[in-house]
């Protein structure tokens, strides 16, 4: 009773609100889909879910920090597929080469990452310019990179990490993404750097009166951004053999709508990783429910638009 | 006399808290109405429902004898249309837009339009009709209303209300960015308003301003009118009712002792700007130096340098005789150096994260291993200091957002006093704030130099200086004209100093643009 | 006055060039020049009128997006409503298409205006949402690029009357029209208040909840004469056709000189950076370089000409302070 109590009391309390309500819409929309559809409910399809949402959850890492200090990352779509592209390209789809290709796609993503904040907070470029046009240079890198055509294949030890089963009979992405889950938590929440990346986005001339060195944590929130959508670009890579253009396209909204969802406030400062992994659950929830409704590829779109509005909507009224 | 405006049982509320709860006044045409009250009064608010700038939830306006039947269209416009303008602190100029764009804003139709098209011709000679009326000529109406300085928007700001050709004008601490002379030009407007019948309300923390200009003022406490009071006021009986209880008038008594040993900073050759003479300065333990000057005659930058904050032309820093390289607010306050700065909104808190985050962020370095915050310390220590400053909060979680403003400058203080520091720079550290706080925060103050701190302290109003520095440094053109000792601290020796570096020159000496 | 002396006044004016408000226009004339080097000293009529042409929708599109960011919000779904609309011709009967689209478009604007001021949602994410669901829309009505587009559509979008294209008759009347409300009609002075400083604004008497959905209303609008004019000059609708304006008209709105915090911006500027724009794929096109070299460009150009003004700014900038500028409302 007692901890029904806590959890009840720290929901309660500031931006958690959003989150467990996030989390309690996650449940209640594949409740709802068990309910009327026959095979929805399962345990199998629960952790199918999971580790699939897994992939937008891993780019929404980047999403929420930048989010958090005031900014938005649009460059994660091909970021993602740079990374997926890179990875396929240089190991040949041999995992003894995995180790190179890794710091190949790394150095790459912390480049990009470090021109992206270096952009932002030295050029004053406002996140949404500099973002999406580091997008469309890295998509002109990629072309240029593959000449049009990706060549090569995954690595069959990211094919494993992201379609293989683990301990425990859990998929190795659900192990996967728990790990990073609770890196980032205990980095954005536990840390000096944690407690900066939240000042510098909710008062930055604050901050940095405060001593916050706010240009290398902005700066630093954006190499890790890239760094997560092209962790992303691999495990997709690994999961799908092989890296192909437009992989990535769908996770620019999607990114943006699980931190949303999460109830990452857009104007900085509020927001929490917990949130953006229940937007990634309703998210791919969702999906999954529309599949087997089989309504095809424009109504999701439009529901997507619909969905993030909706929750937008929620959101608000909380806070309000 | 003639009643203009009358209101009573004026509610609001926003959220959890009843900003007003019983609000009243009577405001007469042709009278100066002074609205007195604590921080969190709830004068302010009564204001912008008067404005209709907010709906209130419940009671009654009455107009020109028209009441106001229902409060669902009540809005600035319909405000406006009665002739309620309003000026408030913070500024309402679009400041790309030039001075006479913004001098017309929303009231073209009654100036220059022809089928309500705009005549840019014709707007240019109705503002410099406007501003010559109020003696501010020295505007240039074709300029971005950003360029000038703060003092001047204030002024073009007020031009703006008149435009309006308002029946009532609500000044809202409208002097609180003013350099004197501009506070003498603003008087003489409301001089000449009173006489041609307009009804004019006036928030100011400065009591001498009130007594100066003020007919009658009402007092407010809790969001309830606990009084009136005609001119000549009693400033005892005044303080008294905004407080509810009796408070120390004279706050600034005790003297702390003059600074002693060897000095903590040492500024040297610090240039401001080109082709000023350059500044030293030694900044001792125990000493509480004052700051004072016309505005914007380079104390805040002064102040800013040596915190890092900003960039001299020329000069050197030294602490304890070594010198500071590269100073940045980051590594002053490694070295005990902090500030606290100008606006509380966006230089000194974070008004969206909670009392806790915002207490720790500035000591948060020392709270910390491996870059891990220490949870356990950092609440034990973060509670002592906001009891010692009697911060009045429900909980450490709560937004800084929810408290009152002289409660979020205790939070300030808080925040800056928790790294310990060895010397404390303050940029008009109690502007807006109630007289009790004041009380209070000079209190810390002193508290600190006796401890061996120095205190560096600019304020706009030079009287708060008086009785508290141990040597005020008066700055004119961007170095520093004067050093007056205690006891030769005097407020008329402040302003005489300020103005005396001018000789001759007339008011067209102060700054027009920023930059 | 002292300090507005004229040799202290410089500084100011240097920083407003850098704010590349005028800094387009001598970067289009040597663009122009580099271009008619490239082409062997000469540009024949049909080079200029194809130009004019080809530039057309980039025109609509930025300046649709300036308004709405002058007004001091973001619309990221504006090519999607490029996309709904030539959908919307290629689809309807040939009488009326093009009123239907006309409308669609301005629907959908007032939708992105209407949820963000009266709900008060972050412009940013509600348009693209919104961007997601007119995607949807288009791709359900139209799945490939298909369908049937009047002749005088084609005709306007891409015939001559004479030497003189007739989207560049069409494009000078909305320019006219446009600078016109933006300058002499008190609402569009207020478009430019309510972006400055809403809260002033407000306080100034000022409605602002229908001129900031009117800003909306208009991007919608002129992406709409957009989608047209591409539906006329493909002869078809496509779904996908409008992707790539979303980033273009962002780009062409901030190089014109249209400041992304809000209240800043010209419809010169604007018309000057479209042209900038094609004419830098047409010598992409020219030089025979790869054609994924435009991606780069289109990305790297507002990055380079922001960054160089910034960057001079940093360089004589005080310590590494954050600049007191508010940021963009998004």
């Amino acid at each position: 009773m007692n901890l029904v109590n806590r959890v009840m009391e720290w929901s309660q309390r500031g931006s958690n609100r959003e989150v467990s309500i996030a989390y309690v819409a996650a449940a209640v929309l594949f409740l709802a889909g068990s309910a009327f559809i026959r095979g929805f409910f399962g345990w199998g399809h629960v952790l199918a879910i999971v580790s699939t949402a897994g992939f937008v959850g891993i780019v929404g890492i980047g999403q929420t920090f930048t989010l958090i200090t005031g900014g938005i990352d649009l460059s994660v779509a091909y970021m993602l597929n740079f990374g997926a592209l890179l990875v396929t390209g240089i190991s040949l789809g041999s995992s003894h080469h995995l180790a190179p290709a890794l710091m190949v796609v790394a150095v790459v993503a912390a480049v990009a990452g470090l021109v992206n904040g270096v952009g932002i907070t030295i050029l004053k470029i406002p996140p949404l310019i500099m973002t999406l046009s580091m997008n469309s240079i890295l998509e002109g890198v990629a072309l240029l990179y593959s000449n049009g055509t990706p060549t090569g294949a995954a690595p069959p030890l990211l094919t494993a990490l992201a379609t293989g089963t683990g301990p425990l009979s859990l998929p190795w992405m659900v192990w996967f993404w728990a790990v990073v889950s609770a890196f980032v938590l205990i980095l954005f929440r536990k840390t000096v750097f944690g407690r900066w990346t939240y000042a510098s986005g909710s008062a930055p001339r604050a901050s940095w009166l405060s001593g916050v060195p706010v240009e290398r944590v902005v700066i630093l929130v954006y190499i890790i951004s890239a760094l997560a959508a092209a962790l992303a670009g691999l495990l997709l890579a690994g999961y799908s053999g092989q890296a192909y253009f437009g992989m990535g396209d769908t996770y620019q909204l999607e990114s943006v709508a699980v931190a949303v969802i999460g109830g990452t406030s857009i104007l900085g400062g509020r927001g929490s990783y917990l949130g953006t992994v229940a937007g990634a659950l309703i998210l791919t929830t969702l999906t999954s429910l529309l599949q087997v409704l089989n309504v095809g590829a424009s109504m999701e779109s439009m529901l997507y638009g619909v969905v993030i509005i909706v929750m937008m909507m929620l959101n608000r009224e909380r806070q309000a | 006399m003639n009643v203009f405006l009358r209101a009573e049982g004026i509610q609001k509320r926003f959220g959890a808290t009843l900003a007003l709860k019983e609000g009243s006044i009577n405001i007469a045409t042709g009278r100066v109405h002074a609205l007195l009250g604590e921080n969190g009064a709830g004068k302010s608010t009564m204001m912008k429902v008067l404005a209709g700038h907010h709906r209130p939830d419940a009671g009654t306006v009455v107009v020109d004898s028209r009441a106001v039947g229902s409060f669902a269209r009540w809005d600035t416009k319909t405000a406006m249309r009665m002739g309620i303008v309003a000026v408030y602190q913070e500024l309402s100029l679009a400041p790309h837009l030039s001075v006479a764009e913004n001098l017309f804003l929303g009231v073209e139709d009654r100036y220059f339009s022809q089928h309500n098209l705009i005549r840019p011709r014709s707007r240019v000679s109705a503002a410099k009709q406007i501003l010559q009326s109020l003696d501010l000529e020295e505007i240039p109406v074709e300029v971005p209303v950003g360029d000038l300085s703060l003092a001047l928007q204030q002024m073009v700001e007020v031009a703006k209300a008149l435009a309006r050709k308002p029946k009532l004008l609500l000044l809202d601490e409208a002097t609180s960015s003013l350099p004197d002379e501009y506070v003498r030009k603003l008087f003489a407007v409301v001089d000449h308003l009173k006489k041609s019948h307009v009804a004019v309300v006036f928030i100011s923390h400065r009591l001498d301003e009130i007594d100066q200009i003020a007919d009658e003022a009402t007092v407010f406490r809790d969001g309830i009118n606990v009084g009136h009071a005609d001119a000549p006021f009693d400033r005892g009986q005044l303080i008294k009712l905004m407080a509810g209880h009796e408070v120390d008038r004279e706050i600034n008594h005790v003297l702390a002792p003059a600074g002693q040993g060897e000095p903590i900073v040492r500024v040297s050759g610090l240039v401001l700007k080109e082709s000023r003479p350059a500044i030293d300065v030694e900044i001792c333990p125990g000493e509480i130096i004052g700051v004072a000057g016309l505005e914007g005659h380079g104390q805040q930058e002064f102040l800013l340098s040596l915190f890092g904050a900003h960039r001299p032309l020329a000069g050197r820093m030294t602490m304890k005789g070594r010198i500071v390289p590269r100073p940045t607010p980051w590594s002053m306050i490694a070295r005990g150096v902090v500030l606290i700065p100008q606006s509380r909104k966006i230089e000194a808190l974070h008004l969206d994260l909670s009392i806790r985050e915002n207490i720790a962020l500035m000591g948060i370095r020392g709270l910390s291993r491996w870059g891990v915050v220490n949870s356990r310390r950092e609440i034990r220590q973060v509670k002592s200091y906001a009891d010692r400053l009697a911060v009045r909060m429900n909980r450490l979680d709560d937004l800084a957002n929810s408290l009152s403003g002289g409660n979020q400058q205790k939070l300030v203080f808080a925040k800056v006093l928790m790294t310990q520091p060895n010397v404390l720079l303050m940029i008009d550290p109690m502007r807006g704030v109630d007289v009790a706080t004041k009380a209070a925060l000079f209190e810390e103050i002193r508290e600190m130099a006796n401890a061996g701190r120095a205190i560096v302290i600019y304020s706009s109003d030079t009287s708060e200086l008086v009785g508290v520095a141990t040597r005020v440094l008066v700055f004119y053109e961007h170095h520093i004209v004067r050093t007056l000792s205690s006891p030769n601290i005097t407020n008329g020796a402040l302003v005489d100093a300020a103005f005396h570096a001018k000789g001759g020159d007339s008011a067209a000496d102060v700054p027009l643009v920023t930059q | 006055m002292r300090r507005s002396t004229p040799k202290e006044a410089i500084p100011l004016r240097t920083f407003r060039w850098l704010r590349n408000e005028y800094l387009i226009y001598p970067i289009l004339v040597a663009l122009l020049v580099a271009y008619l080097i490239l082409n062997g000293g000469f540009l024949s009529v049909f080079q200029i009128q194809s130009l004019i042409t080809s530039t057309a929708p980039l025109i609509l599109v930025g300046l649709g997006e300036a308004v709405v960011i002058i007004s001091g919000g973001i619309d990221l779904s504006i090519g999607y409503m490029v996309s709904l609309t030539c959908v919307v011709v290629a689809t309807s009967s040939p009488v009326l298409g093009t009123p239907l689209a006309l409308a669609v478009g301005v629907v959908a604007g007032a939708v992105n205006g209407t949820l963000i001021t009266r709900f008060r949602l972050s412009a940013l994410v509600t348009t693209l949402a919104t961007g997601s669901f007119f995607l949807g829309m288009a791709l359900h009505i139209l799945p490939t690029p298909g369908g049937v587009v009047p002749e005088w559509v084609s005709t306007v979008a891409d015939g001559n009357m004479g030497p003189v294209p007739v989207a560049a008759i069409l494009l000078a009347a909305v320019v006219a029209i446009l600078g016109f409300i933006l300058y002499r009609v008190p609402a569009g002075r207020y478009l430019f208040a309510v972006g400055d400083n809403l809260e002033g604004a407000r306080q100034s008497g000022v409605v602002d909840a229908p001129i900031r959905i009117g800003a909306y209303a208009v991007a919608g609008l002129l992406a709409a004469v957009a989608g047209i004019f591409l539906a006329g000059q493909t002869s078809s609708g496509d779904p996908n056709i409008g992707t790539p304006f979303t980033l273009n008209a962002i780009v062409i709105a901030v190089l014109g000189g249209t400041s992304l915090a809000g209240g800043v911006g010209t419809v010169g500027g604007v018309v000057a950076a479209a042209f900038v724009l094609s004419v830098v794929s047409d010598i992409i096109f020219l030089t025979n370089a790869s054609s994924y070299l435009q991606y780069i460009v289109s990305g790297g150009i507002l990055v380079v000409v922001l960054g160089i003004g910034q960057g001079v700014r940093w360089i004589r900038r005080p310590t590494g302070q954050p600049s007191r500028e508010k940021v963009a409302d998004r």
